[in-house]
């Protein structure tokens, strides 16, 4: 887990995406997929912009939801592991522009 | 566009209960390279919007919600910023689709017009035979050149979905239809649907089928697709008239979940009403779509106000059209005579193709 906190992450290319009613819905362009993000995730999504780590997206969720950081690591690591396989994220060592 | 999710519908059903316009159907030029006799679009020739200003459109659609959206024309291909505006788009999170002819997309444009990354082309394709196709675009070779486009953008990965519209030209020559779509690897979609233009024109409604060919037309849709009856006679049986279930069901999407920017700004509640509500770079957006009179009484209205259609037997089989009906009998709470018929002949292939297996 350590490694994924490490990185940089931001929206895939050409991901169409919109908030509706505090929900994200994403659609990946390879096949016309649509996928549902909850509200709190979500919210991790809208801060995600490329130049901001896991970790940084984890500290950010902290000020904002009453969680004990260990376990918003785990999660939030989890949710980006499952996005970046959907092809939704990016991760890099380096910012992403 | 993945039409048939469950997220899609209900994305949807999230729009319409907050009113989110998340559907937008774009015009962005209404001058055309082809003749086509059905053609609603009247080829006004005002100041279209700039680049800027079809920018500034979308900008406006995306903070009021709006998550899909087709560019249309018109030939849209005939802006030389089309691939602008494009890009434009999907940067902005849209999901993007590009209306047209395909006629001038050649091997000069294809990639560059992949580049935009638009996530799907459709193409209105009116008969497999080149001279018929031809007769109804008015322009020899459109056939040709259509086809090629199709045969291009998907060689290059592009997603390409042919469209038609069912008419006296091409009712018998469904199989021959489906064949080529599958030839080229794309989903062909169509429906029987010829409307009066919004200037009110009718030359062209002597291309509708008549009861018969609507009927064989229905029946040979239902042929070639045997092994979904089942799946259909469950869809048809969902969609039967229930008052309980119909009385707070809205009668469509215009000016709820949809609308239409004509390539002047104008904004209308969907392709078929020509009443313009407001205009998107000239006025507050908000203030148009919630503050239009037509707008906010057309919300209010229900299913189960068009009173003609309480307990009928074709209403899962009927595409009600409001816009239509306002247009052919001035009123939109009346079904118009070409509904109904369609609406039957649909039932009765149904019910025949359901007998015979």
């Amino acid at each position: 887990m350590s490694s994924i906190l490490n990185k940089f992450v931001a929206r895939a290319d050409n991901i169409a995406y919109r908030t509706v009613a505090d929900e994200a819905v994403i659609m990946t362009p390879a096949d016309s997929m649509l996928h549902e993000l909850n509200e709190v995730a979500t919210s991790i999504f809208a801060n995600i912009n490329g130049k901001r780590t896991v970790r940084e997206l984890c500290k950010l969720a902290f000020n904002e939801y009453e969680v004990e950081m260990a376990r918003l690591e785990a999660d939030i690591s989890t949710l980006i592991g499952e996005l970046e396989k959907k092809n939704i994220l990016q991760l890099s060592d380096a910012p992403i522009n | 566009m993945p039409r048939s999710t469950k997220i899609f519908k209900r994305l949807q059903q999230k729009a319409e209960k907050r009113r989110i316009p998340l559907n937008a159907l774009f015009e962005l030029t209404h001058r055309c390279n082809l003749r086509c006799s059905h053609c609603y679009v009247d080829n006004e020739n005002h100041t279209e919007l700039t680049t800027d200003g079809v920018k500034k459109a979308l900008d406006i659609l995306k903070d009021n919600g709006t998550f899909f959206v087709i560019f249309t024309g018109g030939e849209a291909m005939l802006r030389s910023d089309i691939y602008e505006i494009l890009t434009y788009a999907k940067i902005s999170g849209f999901v993007t689709t590009l209306f047209t002819s395909g006629t001038i997309i050649d091997g000069n444009n294809a990639e560059r017009l992949i580049k935009t990354g638009t996530d799907d082309y459709e193409m209105s394709i009116y008969s497999d035979i080149p001279s018929d196709h031809d007769a109804l675009t008015g322009v020899d070779g459109s056939f040709k050149r259509t086809m090629g486009a199709a045969r291009l953008l998907k060689s290059l990965g592009a997603k390409v979905t042919l469209k038609t519209v069912w008419s006296k030209l091409n009712f018998a020559r469904v199989k021959e239809m489906y064949a080529l779509a599958d030839k080229l690897g794309c989903e062909l979609r169509g429906a029987p649907y010829i409307s009066v233009t919004n200037s009110g024109d009718t030359a062209h409604l002597n291309t509708r089928c008549n009861d018969d060919e609507l009927t064989e037309l229905f029946s040979s849709m239902y042929e070639l697709q045997k092994e979904r009856i089942d799946e259909t006679f469950n869809e048809v049986r969902s969609k039967e008239y229930d008052y309980e279930t119909l009385k707070d069901k809205r009668i469509c999407g215009a000016c709820v979940t949809k609308l239409r920017i004509d390539p002047y700004g104008n904004i209308y509640p969907c392709v078929a009403f020509g009443n313009a509500m407001g205009n998107i770079t000239e006025d507050d957006f908000k203030s148009v779509w919630s503050g239009d009179s037509f707008a906010k009484s057309f919300c209010e209205l229900r299913v189960t106000d068009i009173k003609k259609c309480r307990d009928c037997d074709r209403f899962a089989f009927c595409r009600y059209c409001p816009a239509d009906s306002l247009k052919e009998c001035s009123d939109m709470l009346i079904p118009t005579d070409e509904m109904c018929r369609v609406a039957k002949a649909h039932r009765t292939a149904f019910y025949n193709t359901m007998k015979k297996i």
